[in-house]
């Protein structure tokens, strides 16, 4: 499949790094609408060997994170510019459905539609899946605040 | 065209939206200050209000909008102007 952002670009555009980081690339992306991306879930990633020892399954809060990172790169295509007034997004609240769990070795794929978004926040809804198997849903509400002045650079 | 019910099925949309009783959104309680609105709760209200009357609103107005009134007010003129 082709790859429409690479990791660097996602790493550009989100705050998040590893092991914080959940969005490898950019597979689909319509601007100002909707995009789908996708992690591998590394079995050596970290969180595996505790959730669960001998049933490693991927953690619903990370799942929602997961989303809620690719809802962060679908707003940044409605609101190209805000990348560059060096923003912070804070979860306002998330109304989520776990459908089944995802393990290791698979691929979440993460699809994120824009319901509405404003400078200062936005709305947006997120499908975690794993091939055609829904692994969770979700409708993110999140606020941006920018600090132009900051010197902080996330590409680095 | 603006639907006979508007004020009714506003009201409904916004108590799904904030998870309230239709009957506790009165026309003119303040959002923030009586229905525990938060102004990231307002930006879904304006999407849903969009979504269902296929309309924009200005992104300048979605703080405005405090009250059912105001909601019905601001739907009732982009409704009119899309003719």
């Amino acid at each position: 499949m082709k790859i429409i952002w690479d990791k660097e670009k996602v790493k550009s555009i989100l705050p998040q790094r590893e092991p914080f980081l959940f969005v490898d690339e950019v597979i689909e992306l319509e601007e100002g609408k909707r995009i789908v991306a996708r992690k591998y879930l590394d079995p050596e990633l970290d969180f595996f060997k505790g959730h669960f020892p001998g049933n490693p399954v991927m953690p619903g809060v990370l799942t929602i994170e997961a989303m809620a990172q690719a809802g962060i790169l679908v707003y940044v295509t409605a609101r190209p510019k805000i990348v560059e007034q060096n923003p912070t997004y804070y979860f306002g609240s998330v109304n989520a459905k776990f459908r089944s769990p995802a393990h290791p070795g698979e691929t979440l794929i993460l699809e994120a539609e824009i319901f509405k978004v404003a400078n200062f926040g936005g709305v947006v809804d997120t499908k975690a899946r794993v091939g055609d198997r829904m692994v969770a849903e979700a409708r993110s509400i999140f606020a941006i605040k920018v600090d132009p002045d900051s010197n902080r650079d996330f590409a680095k | 065209m603006v639907p006979q019910d508007l004020d009714k099925q506003i009201k409904e949309i916004i108590a799904r939206v904030i998870e309230l009783d239709a009957g506790e959104i009165t026309p003119d309680a303040d959002f923030i200050n009586d229905l525990g609105v938060d102004s990231l709760k307002a930006i879904e209200i304006t999407g849903a209000i969009e979504k269902a009357f296929r309309v924009v609103v200005p992104e300048e107005k979605i703080r405005d909008i405090r009250t059912l009134n105001q909601a019905v007010s601001l739907t009732k003129q982009l409704l009119e102007a899309k003719g």
